[in-house]
């Protein structure tokens, strides 16, 4: 599962690779984008229960996809666990997101 | 502290290059009620402002639109990557051009370099928080008119979630707001300077 073979943009770049990678991010986003708005939302309502259970649960998902798109594409945050066991410096050599890769 | 988490928060995929558009957009970044001012506006304000729930409200929202500076950014990018001399002349990038190449580089719509004076850090929470709700509406009618000017679904796709995000946190710092009123003082009929003038 966590083989790999050639550099992370070699492997972001094929078509099958990339659409996948493609989709695990858009997983990332979605969650990510849920967890901001929740953030946001308890910093005004710090009581609200419910919100809060939604925060838990989206980031428990959220922490099981990350990891999982690092173990496959490398890191997303250079504190990542995943950037020390390349053969060289991952977190440096993914596209960066502006190249529309993300 | 800030750590950098190597995605868009909202993702951009343009096809066609398209230099006159980008040139209305950096407006939101370098302009009036762009990214970076409303970035610079919410970080800035939070050392004087007393309820520390509202401070933390100010750090994730600031932080969110240094997010969404990067999001402007990469459609900036990506409408002025591959255009030729002849598309730079004709869409009068070319007064752009001249001094950044298609680097992206903070100014209005109109040419204006980005500055300081596009925002308020006044020290005085109530003042802060209003302005802050005033900017949100600007930032929106601003992606209100980018809408109106651009056909591109894929350009209009980004500008869309970054134009609902502005009503989100015009909402949110109106609970702001409430929870900074609710600690004045009730003489404090006007409430001015709860910031500077409170007692030690």
């Amino acid at each position: 599962m966590n083989e790999r073979t050639g550099t992370i943009s070699e492997r972001a770049g094929t078509t099958s690779e990339g659409s996948k990678r493609e989709e695990l991010l858009m997983q990332i986003r979605r969650l990510g984008f849920v967890l901001y708005d929740l953030i946001l939302f308890l910093d005004t309502h710090p009581q609200d229960e419910g919100a809060m259970a939604l925060y838990e649960e989206h980031l428990q998902k959220y922490k099981e996809i990350t990891k999982e798109f690092a173990g496959l594409y490398g890191p997303l945050t250079a504190f990542d666990e995943n950037n020390g066991k390349d053969t060289c410096w991952s977190w440096g050599q993914a596209p960066m997101p502006w190249e529309g890769g993300c | 502290m800030w750590f950098y988490e190597k995605r868009l928060e909202y993702p951009v995929h343009i096809k066609n290059p398209d230099a006159k558009l980008a040139q209305i957009i950096i407006s939101q970044l370098g302009g009036p009620d762009g990214e970076l001012g409303a970035s610079m506006r919410y970080l800035n304000q939070r050392y004087s402002m007393p309820a520390p729930q509202v401070a933390g409200l100010l750090t994730d929202i600031g932080t969110e639109e240094l997010a969404h500076m990067e999001i402007i950014s990469a459609i900036l990018y990506q409408l002025t990557k591959g255009l030729t001399m002849e598309e730079i002349k004709q869409s009068g990038f070319d007064k752009y051009f001249v001094d950044h190449t298609t680097g992206v580089w903070p100014q209005s719509a109109g040419g204006v370099p980005f500055c300081a004076s596009e925002f308020q850090c006044t020290g005085d929470a109530v003042t802060d928080l209003f302005e802050n709700m005033a900017a949100e509406q600007k930032a929106r009618t601003t992606y209100d008119n980018i809408l109106r000017l651009t056909d591109d679904p894929d350009v209009s796709d980004s500008i869309r979630f970054l134009r609902a995000r502005e009503i989100v946190h015009f909402q949110r710092f109106g609970e702001g707001l409430r929870i900074v009123q609710e600690k004045l003082d009730s003489a404090n009929y006007y409430a001015c300077n709860i910031s500077f003038d409170k007692k030690a």
